[in-house]
């Protein structure tokens, strides 16, 4: 019979073999990959829940919109560089919304004296978890403040 | 104590992270997206941690945390390891004659109590040790022997099960 020690050893290889370092994707994989992967399967009362989010995120967005007065495209010096990509293309995101970019891109326009809103109040809506909503990014820059949001597309 | 930046200390051990998240929910994706929520809360905390030298314990402890909310939500069944795309996803990165091994050791853990889990998890794969995984868990280093030796003694009759299954087979 195995030793406990023998056991433990091999439950230590067999662990490291089942999940190797690097196994999962890495964390910038972008939006577009992800989406690839297909939907999850979802209780329909989490999926009531996130289109609630989503209609808030979006309201979040038009809201802004409307206060700042002014929708200016032009991404404020220093923004993300995703930020400013995105909104140079217009086209739906496809770079990293990783919680490291979401972290990165908060940190840069902290140091900028401007503020990153996400759409969510902590920023975990910007996950994959989230992915089998329809992509649609809209990102609206107004007097140095980055409002972000995705929601259902109609 | 130096300060690590974040950002190095994300590249490090983002990877890390997403594998623990993994073990611990059987789910790739979802290992992934625990990753990346830790690393938000654990910025947002990053000048206090920091100071310590050893923010690790301190990412592994948030992600438990998740995993702990995560569960209560339950948005998963329980199925550990035994979803169709966790066996793809094993197949797909273990080497061909670990995939027994793999798999049994992936069924093995989604057997395990939540916290047996855990604690075989930051014990094995993690190499913590007893002090570590009850700091990670927020709980005492008695009840992560204790957690631990029933784990232990589930797992070894599993492979011992597994190995008689291979003896029967051969005979």
């Amino acid at each position: 019979m195995a030793s406990p020690n023998d056991v433990e050893a091999r439950l230590s290889a067999a662990l490291k073999q089942a999940y190797p370092l690097g196994n999962s994707t890495q964390l910038g994989n972008n939006i577009t990959g992800s989406a690839s992967r297909g939907r999850r399967p979802r209780s329909s009362a989490l999926i009531l829940s996130i289109g609630a989010v989503a209609i808030a995120m979006t309201l979040v967005v038009i809201t802004v919109a409307r206060t700042s007065g002014e929708n200016d495209t032009s991404p404020p010096a220093g923004a993300p560089a995703w930020a400013v990509s995105c909104l140079s293309t217009g086209g739906p995101i496809t770079h990293e919304f990783d919680g490291l970019a979401v972290a990165q891109a908060t940190q840069k326009a902290a140091a900028l004296g401007q503020r990153l809103t996400l759409g969510a109040q902590d920023g975990a809506c910007i996950t994959r978890s989230y992915e089998f909503i329809p992509k649609q990014v809209v990102i609206a820059v107004s007097k140095g403040v980055i409002v972000m949001a995705r929601f259902a597309s109609s | 104590v130096e300060r690590q930046p974040f950002d190095e200390f994300a590249g490090e051990h983002s990877s890390r992270l997403a594998r623990l998240g993994h073990a611990l929910t059987g789910d790739a994706e979802i290992g992934e997206d625990l990753a990346q929520e830790a690393l938000y809360k654990l910025w947002k905390r990053w000048d206090r941690v920091a100071e310590g030298g050893n923010p690790w314990p301190y990412a592994a402890r948030i992600l438990v945390l998740q995993w702990r909310s995560w569960r209560r939500i339950k948005w998963r069944s329980e199925s550990v390891g035994m979803t169709d795309k966790g066996e793809k996803s094993a197949e797909a990165v273990t080497p061909f004659e670990h995939i027994d091994e793999a798999l049994l050791i992936r069924t093995c853990l989604a057997r395990l109590a939540p916290r047996q889990r855990a604690v075989i998890v930051l014990r094995y794969l993690e190499d913590l040790s007893v002090a570590e995984t009850a700091e990670v868990m927020g709980c005492t280093a008695g009840s992560v022997k204790s957690q631990s030796s029933k784990a232990l003694a589930k797992i070894r009759l599993a492979l011992r099960e597994n190995e008689f299954d291979h003896e029967s087979r051969r005979a």
